[in-house]
């Protein structure tokens, strides 16, 4: 159970979050949604107890979670965080052990292992086990941290998942298999929050959509009801419509194009004397007649 | 598996090459007298028991404490070069990057330059502890000073920490020049003298001295091998996972600059090994700390012992300062690492 | 424990040795400075130095000695591998360490301040002969060198007005530094007739052209390998500023071997006699 009350936070005196409100259950999947800058990573840096609101609290599990020790409150929650640069030439199987330091002496070898096996198989990393993280591409690593994360709540599903853009960087196949964990796991009674970009994944797989706008929540409901047309303009600034798919019964976002001419945003094309191109285009007929020639 | 063949091989090689810097120096003394003594000195004798006067005196006295402090400084430089790395994140971080050595230098440097002013009673040993203190001190107080510098909204920076290093470095060494400027011929002597590099001071006296500061991190620092883990990922990752980001960084700090004053204090500015022998451990065995100190501190002992004899034996009767030994044996591979690594130690 | 054990041991043994030694005359000497070298060859105990330091290139055939200093860089053990029973050094040369380490080694070390005047040259004769355990000699030398001193002095060359000279003490146009006041070469400029060039500072310090037209000197002294260091003569004239100067003016450069000059010992007089015959 997590309990957000009216959290507001600043930094360097500019409001960031105004008073946000929320309540989790186990078993939901939350997907956090909003323009860039509208405070997702913020309000996630603030659940994982990483900075203090400035007013307001989080209560966890019946707690502030201001008042939970270090190694208590890395039992109920992980942390995926955005940028994961990693410097030092650790082997795919440390970073994900790194998930069990704070374990060792909580649980046994054999389930630190088995964590680590099964956190390796489901992001499907196990061929690369033995490879340097600086040899992966930036998908593989953010896979690896996934895994790591995973692991380190592998054993509680009383617990939390903090999950800021897990698809960053990685392949539409592995994008899917990532939501697919995250909705998996909070089946079986975790409690997921995932920020994410791609409007028609969170509409695919989370439970239910907290849309946030200049640091408010402004939406928050089941993907049918905060995904439309005219929130999607008020949170993005984009046309778009909103289908039901027929067979699965889940919301899809269709932006509409955006149209400019470069001549109207760039006005150095426009002052200065360009050569005009004209590409000598090959209507239909014209085809037509110059195959009629070969043949 | 590999690891363990790693140790033995390395905890070989650091005692054959004891073996042979007792054995091998200027004065030629024949390998029987060299067991004769050192057995002796352990309780039991394999051969006669005859009294080798000068040789004994020479292996007891001058050999059997050069080697020693050899091996104590190696190691505390090896570790602490692997600690100072594993915070910063940065494969390329070194004690003398950060201001450490700077700052065990000019600590230094004060101490000898106005030592007969104020300290003038103190005793030999008390006045090597005062050394060894100092350097410790100035090596900590600038470490911390370039920490607090890089800190940005309660987080360190890295690259802000370099660069606070940089200065504190350029500082520490104006004023270590403007010490070493106004000293009088004869503590100018002392000054260089110590400022090259060297072994060759080594008493049982200093040895003693040096013991406790080496043995301090050597047992501690491998205890911090997981958060420093974490901080590859991220500084803030030792917190996710439940340990303290601040403690760990505060004692990996201690017992680094610990190490390396006392070191400094004791022998001089040997440079090249905290830098090179953490990156020679982790081409062999990987990046895992609770590999890296421990090996670090081994192949540290291993490589300046050597570096040691070569600086006694390359150029007999005389000796070169061993900082030119390590630096000679230490660019041309750092120069290898660079290149072939290039592109991983940019990102 | 075992340690201790030694300690004790080797603690009597240097005691016995050491009052060996105030008994038994030296017979295998160390000599780690020119000065010293040379006293000891004039006291007559040359044959037994086994080894000097690499500034020792007087007289002849000490060349022929292994040298085992350099830039007070030495190693101990080379040192004891001559099993040296007495080492001549000069103060400040050997650290408290490497005092220390040959006393533990039972082998004496004497270390000696060298005071630049006639009187520090005659007790620098006889500290050294007291090291060495023939104090007779050492008397005789000494007052062979001070009345030897008196004779040069009354018979210096005498100038309308004593010449102002500048020393430069050079390795390579990087290196220069020039003598001030107190200094050995201030001193022995003084006893040949001339007057130091510097007057503001002690010691040696850095060298800059600035300083040196401001001084203006009418004759500068170098030792030998100091002005070849910078290409000769030739090459020293031209250098920034000193053409303004009336020595650059009157090419008045005067190289010295450098040895002799910072003797201040049995050599003194003649260092004297040299100098005052060349700037003069």
């Amino acid at each position: 159970m997590l309990r957000v009350e009216s959290i507001s936070y600043k930094l360097n005196n500019r409001p960031l979050l105004k008073d946000i409100s929320f309540c989790i259950r186990p078993g939901e999947m939350v997907a956090l949604l909003g323009a860039n800058g509208a405070g997702k990573s913020t309000l996630m840096r603030l659940l994982s107890g990483e900075r203090k609101p400035d007013s307001g609290r989080i209560m966890l599990y019946g707690a502030d979670i201001k008042g939970y020790n270090r190694k208590v409150l890395a039992t109920k929650r992980a942390y995926l965080q955005q940028y994961n640069p990693i410097t030092m030439a650790f082997s795919v199987k440390e970073i994900v052990m790194m998930g069990r330091y704070g374990f060792k002496s909580l649980s046994s070898a054999k389930n630190d292992q088995l964590a680590l096996t099964e956190t390796m198989e489901i992001c499907g990393l196990t061929d690369l086990a033995d490879r340097s993280m600086l040899s992966l591409s930036g998908g593989e690593q953010q896979r690896v941290h996934l895994a790591r994360i995973l692991a380190q709540l592998w054993d509680n599903k009383d617990s939390v998942l903090l999950l800021d853009e897990p698809t960053n960087n990685m392949d539409i196949q592995f994008q899917h298999q990532t939501l697919a964990i995250a909705a998996a796991m909070a089946k079986k009674g975790y409690m997921i929050i995932v920020v994410l970009h791609e409007v028609n994944l969170a509409a695919q797989y989370a439970s239910r959509i907290i849309i946030l706008k200049d640091g408010r929540k402004w939406w928050d409901g089941t993907p049918v009801q905060v995904l439309t047309p005219q929130h999607m303009y008020t949170a993005f600034g984009i046309h778009a419509q909103a289908y039901t798919d027929q067979s699965s019964l889940k919301t899809i976002i269709v932006p509409k194009e955006i149209k400019l001419d470069a001549g109207k945003f760039n006005t150095n094309l426009k002052t200065t004397q360009q050569p005009v191109y004209k590409l000598k285009t090959i209507e239909t007929d014209e085809l037509i007649n110059l195959q009629s020639v070969k043949i | 598996m590999k690891r363990t063949v790693i140790y033995t091989c390395l905890s070989v090689g650091l005692l054959v090459s004891i073996c042979f810097s007792l054995a091998l120096g200027a004065m030629r003394i024949p390998i029987k007298e060299v067991i004769d003594t050192l057995t002796h000195a352990m309780g039991f004798s394999v051969f006669s028991s005859a009294d080798h006067g000068i040789n004994e005196g020479v292996i007891m006295m001058i050999r059997l404490p050069r080697t020693l402090m050899g091996v104590l400084v190696g190691t505390a430089l090896g570790i602490s070069g692997a600690a100072i790395q594993g915070i910063f994140r940065n494969p390329l971080a070194e004690p003398s990057l950060v201001g450490i050595s700077a700052g065990a230098s000019l600590m230094a440097v004060l101490i000898i330059a106005f030592e007969t002013l104020l300290f003038s009673s103190l005793s030999q040993l008390l006045g090597y502890y005062l050394l060894a203190f100092g350097a410790f001190a100035g090596a900590g107080i600038t470490a911390m000073l370039v920490y607090n510098l890089s800190k940005i909204n309660g987080q360190a920076n890295v690259s802000t920490m370099l660069l606070a290093g940089i200065a504190i470095n350029a500082m520490a060494g104006a004023l270590t020049g403007l010490v070493t400027y106004l000293a009088d011929e004869q503590k100018l002597r002392s000054i260089t003298f110590w400022m090259m590099g060297s072994l060759g001071g080594a008493t049982w006296q200093n040895v003693s001295c040096l013991f406790p500061f080496v043995l301090i991190p050597v047992v501690g620092l491998p205890f911090l091998a997981k958060g420093l883990n974490l901080f590859a990922i991220g500084e803030n990752q030792a917190e996710l996972i439940g340990l303290n980001p601040n403690r760990i960084k505060i004692l990996v700090v201690v017992l680094a600059t610990m190490a390396v004053g006392a070191s400094v204090a004791v022998s001089g500015i040997i440079g090249f090994i905290g830098l090179l022998i953490p990156h020679l451990t982790r081409l062999l065995g990987g990046v895992d700390h609770r590999f890296v100190l421990p090996v670090s501190a081994l192949m540290g002992a291993l490589v300046l012992t050597l570096a040691d004899m070569i600086s006694r034996l390359i150029v007999q009767p005389i000796e070169l300062p061993i900082g030119v030994v390590t630096a000679l044996m230490g660019t041309p591979i750092f120069l290898y690492i660079l290149i072939k690594d290039k592109k991983k130690l940019v990102n | 424990m075992r340690i201790k054990k030694y300690y004790i041991v080797l603690i009597i043994v240097s005691f016995l040795s050491a009052t060996q030694y105030v008994v038994a005359q030296a017979k295998r000497i160390i000599t780690l400075s020119s000065a010293i070298s040379e006293t000891v060859n004039a006291l007559g105990y040359g044959k037994n130095i086994l080894a000097t330091d690499v500034t020792s290139v007087w007289p002849e055939e000490i060349n022929r000695l292994p040298k085992v200093s350099r830039n007070r860089s030495f190693s101990i053990e080379s040192i004891t591998a001559y099993r040296p029973d007495l080492i001549l050094v000069p103060e400040g040369d050997f650290s408290k360490e490497n005092l220390y380490q040959f006393k533990s080694l039972g082998i004496r070390v004497v270390t000696i301040r060298q005071e630049f005047s006639i009187q520090g040259a005659t007790k620098f004769i006889r500290q050294i002969a007291a090291a060495i355990g023939d104090k007779a000699r050492g008397e005789q030398l000494a007052q062979k060198t001070e009345s030897n001193i008196n004779t040069t002095l009354s018979q210096l060359k005498k100038g309308s007005k004593s010449p102002k000279v500048l020393f430069i003490y050079a390795r390579g146009v990087g290196t220069m530094n020039v003598a001030g006041k107190g200094s050995s070469i201030d001193e022995i400029i003084k006893l040949a007739g001339g007057k130091n060039a510097i007057q503001e500072f002690s010691d040696f310090k850095p060298y800059t052209t600035e300083a040196l037209i401001k001084s203006n000197p009418d004759v500068i002294l170098m030792f030998d390998f100091g002005l070849s260091s910078l290409g000769g003569r030739a090459a020293f004239l031209d250098l920034p500023g000193v053409s303004y100067t009336n020595a650059g003016k009157n090419k008045k450069i005067v190289e010295m071997n450098g040895p002799l000059l910072i003797n201040f010992s049995n050599r003194l007089p003649e260092a004297i006699k040299a100098l005052n015959n060349r700037i003069l």
